[in-house]
């Protein structure tokens, strides 16, 4: 199994507890119709509830939409700072492979520039352990920009991650990544 | 719709629709950027559509045949074909032919608002919102080759 | 003069032996066994990524496609007939329309299948240009078939839309009557004092978006046709990628807000509490009706090349597209349950189980559609997962609850049918949490063959699969039963 670690544990934990929130509201309401009562009762409070409900959903969504403007992956969001020394890497991903180095340094800002010669494509880096780290499609006539850099060196797969045709799932290389010579 | 004090208005829809079927051909007035081009064309598709409408609710009618509603939709997708900017770049070099084509448009439009309108009373705006739908999303990019890498 | 119309109307139905509950049998039925189907080609996909069955990678991709596209078109006739069936109460619909529509949804899926299991075509439910042309596997007329029956689905909804959108201004004035705004403002108030009813009110919003997500596919499946006649038709692959998720998101979405507009209908008479319209229900469908076009955008998070604006707006969107779900139609779902003298019947479990679906199944699309979490989770089996949950686990459930009812119920369920229930819910429950490990332990979607633990997981679905299609089969017998011992008089809860 691969570790649940990282963003995937923040989802995963995220997920289970809206879950069993929502199972638990469920089954109380279901379990409320033992006890029957005229609606005109429950609904003036119900209204109460909804409204209560409504202003901390809203705000919970502007929180999230605000919290999420600074992290987003894309290259406008990154500080120009961290920008400048990145090393540049072009990937052409085709039916059903990509062309790109083998090896890369770990510790170093890397620019992926991501593109296509066919159909689109992913590219998708999965970590030594399988954990999934980052993506970025790989379209024609596009180049997308990714800024990536690999923590801790390795054997990383690329897997392609857009549905491209009869090879889809057999379109995955390694990608060795060697410790960085001065370390950042 | 087709009370007095709209009058004016269509008026001036046809005074619009005029120019825009003549002019650009007429004077020779190079071609304009696609997106802007395909939506000049939903302009005639829009206003011949109003016009059709307009021309239904003189006299107030009865539900009308379903069939009203197929021809609606297959009227939709006509204007679209016309759209297909491989026919504008083959068009476009000859004048009359170019303004044949705007005619084309205003026609089309006018029936489709009629079809729409006939089906039911005020059922005409369907017809304005799928033109108005296919003006936006054509504008945006329909025929037009990529940027390039 | 309209009444008139409509007994003629009626009467040349009732000729042809079409009454309006006929046709929506029709329709349920042609759909049940469709999705009976295509569960099982599901169950076989499954099979195929674990280690029971082998299929070459083409056929594979193939049934995939089948089923992703089946699917979608079989939940929008399925759907469509119960909500029709009920608005019907409300409008004066026309039969042959119905029928026409329905007809032309099966065509198309009929030619969809011809395209897939004749000609092998098989580029995904999505057809992301320009996969349908660049190493095809298949010959050139089973693309041009396949959008022609893409085609012929979308004139099958716009019909339906356009029927019911004449319907409600017949009958409501105006379009904006029908999503009851004349609540918020005074001067479209009716001298009848006539206010639509909120399943009027999601019916103008389908029909609204409906219309203009027809008309986006129309542009798309032209520009395809285009290429499929001439390799020179130019194309911009960004703009056709932010096509097909707006025609593609938008129109399995709407299910969503079609399966409201039949639950606003069907409640009450199980919960035997009355579902008013209020302000709240046209500012909350009118922010629907605004929001929920504008949401494709999460399709394209990593498309890293689409403009700023689009991206934060497709988030900002499908987050308040959220609110009116959450805030008044499921909120209000269980408002009318709790405490309510409800009548637990196999129709009434399946929508509130169906409510529960589309929650959870929600709360994972919000956490994908966050940008940050969409890039662990974009095309992983988190998709399938969370779509799953409110498709299968939502629309299918409202249709059987739907179908449940037209069959009409009068009695608890019996021991076959309580068993039937469970079975199925054990089978769907476990079946999507394997989907979601798989999710978030990365293993892509939409491939043959997975890396671990995609065949593990894959393994345990199956057996879920089985499980849960065991207990649907119950619960359509059971159905199937009712039916025949209550002929022409459903409706009853
Ligand atoms: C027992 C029921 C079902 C089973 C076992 C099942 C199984 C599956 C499987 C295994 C996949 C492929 C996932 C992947 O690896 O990418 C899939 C995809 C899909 N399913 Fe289902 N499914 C079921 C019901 C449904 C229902 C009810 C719907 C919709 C109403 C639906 C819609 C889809 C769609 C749209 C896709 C995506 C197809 C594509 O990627 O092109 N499924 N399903
Ligand atoms: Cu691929
Ligand atoms: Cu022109």
């Amino acid at each position: 199994m691969v570790p649940l670690e990282g963003k995937q544990l923040v989802i995963f934990v995220l997920w289970v507890a809206l879950t069993a929130i929502v199972i638990g509201v469920f089954w109380w309401v279901m379990r409320s119709t033992r006890r029957p009562d005229a609606y005109d009762a429950v609904s003036k409070g119900g209204y109460r509830l909804r409204k209560s409900w409504a202003w901390f959903y809203g705000t919970l969504l502007i929180a999230a939409f605000a919290a999420t403007l600074w992290t987003v992956p894309y290259a406008w969001a990154q500080p120009a700072a961290a920008k400048r020394p990145a090393m540049v890497v072009t990937v052409r991903a085709r039916q059903f492979s990509f062309s790109m180095p083998s090896r890369l340094p770990a510790g170093r800002q890397i620019e992926f520039r991501v593109t296509s010669d066919d159909v689109n494509h992913g590219f998708g880096i999965y970590s030594p352990q399988g954990v999934l780290v980052a993506q970025v499609q790989a379209m024609p006539d596009y180049t997308n920009v990714m800024y990536f850099t690999f923590s801790a060196p390795g054997t990383y797969t690329i897997r392609c991650l857009e549905f491209c045709g009869v090879g889809h799932s057999d379109m995955h290389q390694t990608l060795t990544v060697y410790p960085a010579k001065g370390s950042v | 719709m087709m009370t007095r004090r709209n009058v004016p208005w269509l008026g001036l829809l046809v005074v619009a629709m005029a120019a825009d079927i003549l002019v650009p051909a007429a004077l020779g007035i190079g071609d304009p950027p696609l997106g802007l081009h395909h939506l000049e064309h939903a302009f005639l598709l829009f206003g011949g559509g109003v016009l059709g409408i307009a021309y239904v609710r003189r006299s107030p009618r009865e539900w009308g045949d379903p069939l009203w509603l197929f021809a609606t939709i297959l009227l939709g997708a006509a204007g679209l074909v016309l759209m297909v900017p491989e026919l504008y770049s083959r068009v476009d070099a000859y004048p009359v032919l170019h303004t044949l084509l705007h005619v084309g448009f205003a026609v089309v439009g006018y029936f489709g608002g009629y079809a729409a309108e006939r089906y039911s009373p005020r059922s005409g705006i369907a017809w304005l919102l799928m033109v108005v739908m296919t003006g936006a999303l054509t504008a945006t990019g329909f025929g037009a080759p990529p940027p390039g890498v | 003069m309209l009444a008139r119309q409509l007994e003629r109307t009626e009467f040349h139905a009732e000729d042809a032996g079409l009454s309006p509950r006929r046709v929506v049998g029709i329709g349920l039925v042609i759909g049940l066994i469709t999705i009976y189907g295509l569960a099982m080609v599901g169950g076989i996909m499954k099979a195929a990524q674990g280690n029971l069955l082998h299929l070459a990678p083409e056929t594979f991709y193939a049934l995939l496609t089948l089923h992703g596209a089946g699917m979608i078109a079989t939940v929008v006739l399925l759907t469509g007939v119960a909500h029709w069936y009920f608005l019907r109460e409300h409008l004066t619909l026309r039969v042959e329309v119905l029928l026409f529509a329905v007809a032309a949804i099966v065509w198309g899926l009929l030619a969809a299948a011809v395209a897939v299991l004749v000609g092998g075509f098989a580029p995904g439910w999505t057809f992301l240009y320009p996969l349908p042309f660049v190493g095809a596997t298949w010959p050139a007329w089973a693309t041009g078939l396949f959008f022609f029956g893409v085609l012929f689905v979308g004139i099958g909804f716009a019909i339906y839309c356009l029927d019911i959108l004449a319907g409600i201004v017949r009958e409501y004035g105006s379009l904006l009557n029908g999503l009851a705004l004349d609540t918020l403002i005074p001067r479209l108030r009716r001298a009848d004092g006539k206010v639509a009813p909120p399943t009027v009110i999601a019916a103008t919003m389908v029909a609204i978006d409906g219309i203009l997500t027809v008309s986006a596919g129309t542009i798309l499946v032209i520009a395809l046709l285009g290429r499929w006649a001439s390799p020179n038709f130019p194309i911009d692959p960004l703009w056709i990628k932010n096509l097909t998720y707006f025609f593609g998101h938008t129109i399995a979405n709407l299910t969503i807000y079609v399966s409201a507009g039949v639950i606003y209908a069907v409640l009450p008479h199980y919960t035997q509490r009355p579902w008013h319209t209020n302000k709240i229900y046209a500012i909350s469908w009118t922010t629907s009706l605004i929001f929920v076009p504008w949401a494709w955008p999460h399709h394209l998070y990593m498309d890293f090349v689409q403009a700023p604006w689009l991206q934060l707006f497709g988030e900002g969107s499908t987050y308040i597209a959220s609110i009116p779900a959450t805030v008044v139609t499921i909120f209000g779902a269980l408002l009318l349950v709790y405490r309510s003298p409800m009548r637990w019947r196999i129709g009434s479990t399946m929508f509130v189980a169906g409510l529960l679906g589309w929650l959870i199944g929600g709360a994972a699309a919000m956490l994908d559609a966050t940008i940050p979490f969409n890039d662990v989770l974009h095309n992983t089996l988190w998709v399938p997962a969370h779509f799953h949950t409110y498709l299968l686990g939502g629309v299918f459930l409202f249709v059987l609850g739907f179908a449940s009812h037209f069959a009409g119920e009068r009695a608890a369920p019996g021991r076959f049918a309580k068993t039937a229930e469970w079975l199925f819910f054990v089978g769907l429950g476990g079946f999507l949490l394997t989907f979601y490990a798989g999710g978030i332990e990365g293993v892509p979607r939409r491939e043959a063959v997975q890396p671990a633990p995609g065949p593990f997981l894959a393994d345990i679905a199956t057996g879920f699969v089985v499980i849960l299609l065991v207990g649907l089969t119950g619960v359509l017998l059971e159905t199937l039963w009712r039916a025949r011992h209550s002929a022409g008089q459903g409706g009853e809860a």
